[in-house]
């Protein structure tokens, strides 16, 4: 008689917390049209651009920045010019996408976003670097040593002494480019950007071969392609074989290795598109087959150089 | 032992106890019923019982695939139940007499002009009865001061106070059932027949008029022989040096030739006879294997047509199947129990790109 109604009353306590804690939660806030919309459209940009199809991402990033335009989402519109111009500088539209990376810097700069006005400079630095425009990388370079460098962001501080380092390589500043590099590593290496911390590693070898400290590069570049193989990165790849190929050229040892690694790279190049690099790979073939005294390949390899410089002529006239 | 033989300190304290009992059994109890009219309620809530409804009726022919308690469909929508499926007596105009109860605020749409459509529901024979909404008549139920009114003359508009007997009749479109419409698909298959039958009767006509044109062609090329015979004959002459041009004129070889020829002709015409019996002969049988054929098409089509006119509501049952379905997984998502097990990799805010340039080309 006790124990039935203590049962009873457990039973339906239990049964009330069940029911009151088993209602469900309201659905999520539906966004405006608009707003979805211009986040589809950068959204499906970033895909295209993550997967390089340049001209698609282009056509939707354009979408992307009229969309944020419309909103006044100026934050936003930013970061899709931004993006436009890295899109249209793969494309080989170097013109376009100074412009665009100079609006954004502007924009981010109105709304004091630092950190996105850090990231629009150093796309511009590297836009700038291969358009050739020498003095305005070295103006660029001027304004933005003289600025506080973005001490909360250690990925920023590595983009941009990893530049910083190319710049003082090219004006022959070898010993302050390898310390840059350095402090570049060491920034990548504390964010835990293994794809950057590769690609500063691959700058150093550069740097050790134009200062002709060749077993430090064929050290430097054997590490180098064994990092890019790691991340699947076929750029890094490509690079870190044409490098070890003409290391191996440079040094006179081991010259079939070398063509192999220089075959390989120029081939790689070549299903990359990226036709400067694999001039320059090609070129560095043809003096490995020549010192091999392998003259029909080395023939063939120049007509295969000849012919990649007419192709290139044709298109840029 | 008697509560009499307890000490006065024993009794107290017992009575004490026994209250406390009491008590707790009441509260108990209290909270076992609030929770019981609480269930009761909810249920009550749910299934609709506290909202008004009225009762409309109709009759039918059949009452085939309907029963009591099966729902009743307004726009797609479940707006009320059958409540009763009775068959009228057996000297009554109509057989069926089927009562159906219809929930606010539905009724609303039920004007006088609205129909009752029974409608083929599965493949298992079922029906169901689905309501239109009115058009051009009057509201059958009217709400005025906190009452309810029923249409009672809709010529005049009157309405009178809705009691527990009071109905409203709706007339029933009635589909016929599959069996009658399978029925009236053969008949029409069977009407179309005898257009087939004539199209093949004139293909049959045509072979007729290209068997006797191909017959005529044999005979003419029989009264060619004659020719041939004397075209022979002539040749002969012709050959005899004696009272002809002589052998100077057609030379022994030409003389040849032309007789080759002659017979040459003679065998082709003899094969192309032989050939257009065959074709007559193989048309003939073309003809009774497309006669087969339109008849199996036929058949099919019947087919298709009886299937479709079955299910004319399978795609539309089917969708709402998956929007049910999409309601409640989007439900359990939001369910607190369950919601861990939906969280799903969400996209991050995109960013301005930059990577880091491996010098080189530049």
């Amino acid at each position: 008689m006790f124990s039935s109604p203590s049962v009873f009353c457990f039973l339906l306590s239990a049964f009330c917390l069940l029911y009151t804690a088993c209602s469900s939660a309201p659905p999520p806030p539906v966004l405006p049209v608009a707003v979805a919309q211009a986040n589809r459209a950068a959204e499906t940009g970033r895909k295209l651009s993550a997967t390089e199809n340049w001209s698609a991402a282009v056509r939707e990033w354009q979408n992307a920045v009229d969309r944020y335009r419309l909103l006044n989402d100026r934050a936003n519109e930013a970061i899709a010019l931004h993006n436009l111009a890295q899109a249209d500088r793969a494309l080989g539209e170097l013109d376009r996408a100074c412009p665009l990376l100079e609006q954004a810097a502007d924009l981010n700069q109105q709304l004091g976003r630092n950190e996105e006005w850090w990231r629009n400079q150093i796309a511009l630095l590297q836009v700038e670097s291969l358009a050739k425009q020498t003095a305005a990388v070295e103006a660029r370079f001027a304004k933005l040593t003289a600025s506080p460098t973005p001490d909360a962001q250690p990925q920023l501080q590595g983009l941009f002494y990893n530049e910083l380092g190319q710049w003082q390589q090219r004006q022959g500043d070898f010993v302050k480019a390898d310390e840059t590099f350095r402090r570049a590593e060491q920034a990548m290496t504390k964010t835990g950007d293994r794809s950057g911390a590769a690609v500063v590693l691959a700058n150093r070898a550069r740097l050790d071969e134009a200062q002709h400290k060749l077993p430090d590069a064929l050290e430097k570049w054997g590490q180098a392609l064994t990092r890019f193989e790691s991340l699947a990165d076929p750029p890094g790849i490509a690079a870190s074989l044409a490098g070890e190929g003409r290391v191996l050229l440079a040094a006179g040892q081991n010259l079939p290795a070398a063509e192999t690694c220089l075959r390989r790279a120029a081939e790689n190049f070549r299903l990359l598109k990226k036709n400067d690099d694999r001039a320059a790979a090609l070129r560095s073939l043809v003096e490995c087959l020549v010192a091999q005294k392998k003259t029909s390949e080395a023939n063939e390899a120049q007509r295969m150089l000849e012919e990649l410089c007419t192709t290139g002529k044709a298109k840029g006239n | 032992m008697p509560l009499q033989d307890l000490t006065p300190e024993l009794r107290t304290r017992l009575s004490h106890v026994e209250r406390a009992v009491g008590v707790f059994v009441v509260l108990a109890t209290l909270l076992l019923l609030t929770g019981f009219f609480y269930y009761l309620y909810h249920t009550a809530e749910a299934k609709g019982w506290f909202i008004p409804k009225v009762t409309y009726y109709t009759y039918l022919r059949t009452g085939h695939g309907l029963k009591t308690g099966d729902p009743v469909k307004l726009m797609g929508f479940d707006v009320g139940t059958i409540k009763r499926v009775e068959a009228m007596g057996p000297a009554d105009p109509y057989n069926v007499f089927v009562e159906f109860r219809i929930k606010r605020p539905y009724y609303g749409y039920l004007w006088s002009d609205s129909k009752v459509q029974v409608a083929a529901a599965d493949f298992l024979g079922g029906r169901y009865l689905e309501v239109t909404k009115g058009v051009n008549g009057r509201s059958t139920v009217k709400e005025e001061d906190g009452r309810m009114l029923l249409l009672a003359d809709a010529a005049k508009g009157l309405y009178e106070p809705i009691t527990k007997d009071s109905r409203y009749e709706l007339e029933a479109v009635e589909s016929p059932a599959v069996t009658d419409q399978l029925q009236a698909m053969v008949a029409k298959v069977e009407a179309a027949i005898p257009g087939i039958l004539g199209i093949t009767n004139r293909i049959n006509d045509v072979l007729a008029s290209a068997n006797v044109t191909i017959t005529n062609l044999n005979v003419t090329a029989l009264g060619a022989r004659p020719v041939l015979t004397n075209l022979a004959v002539i040749t002969s002459q012709l050959r005899d040096p004696h009272g002809s041009l002589g052998e100077w004129l057609i030379p022994t070889n030409i003389n040849r030739q032309v007789q080759t020829t002659l017979a040459s002709a003679n065998t082709t015409l003899t094969s192309a006879n032989t050939t257009v019996v065959t074709a007559n002969t193989n048309l003939v049988e073309v003809a009774a294997a497309l006669k087969r054929s339109l008849e199996n098409v036929s058949q099919i089509t019947s087919n298709l047509n009886a299937q479709v006119q079955a299910n004319s509501l399978i795609l539309g049952e089917i969708s709402d199947a998956v929007i049910h379905t999409d309601e409640l997984i989007q439900g359990l998502k939001r369910n607190w129990l369950l919601k861990s097990s939906f969280t799903g990799v969400t996209n991050e805010p995109v960013k301005s790109i930059v990577v880091p340039g491996i010098g080189g080309s530049r």
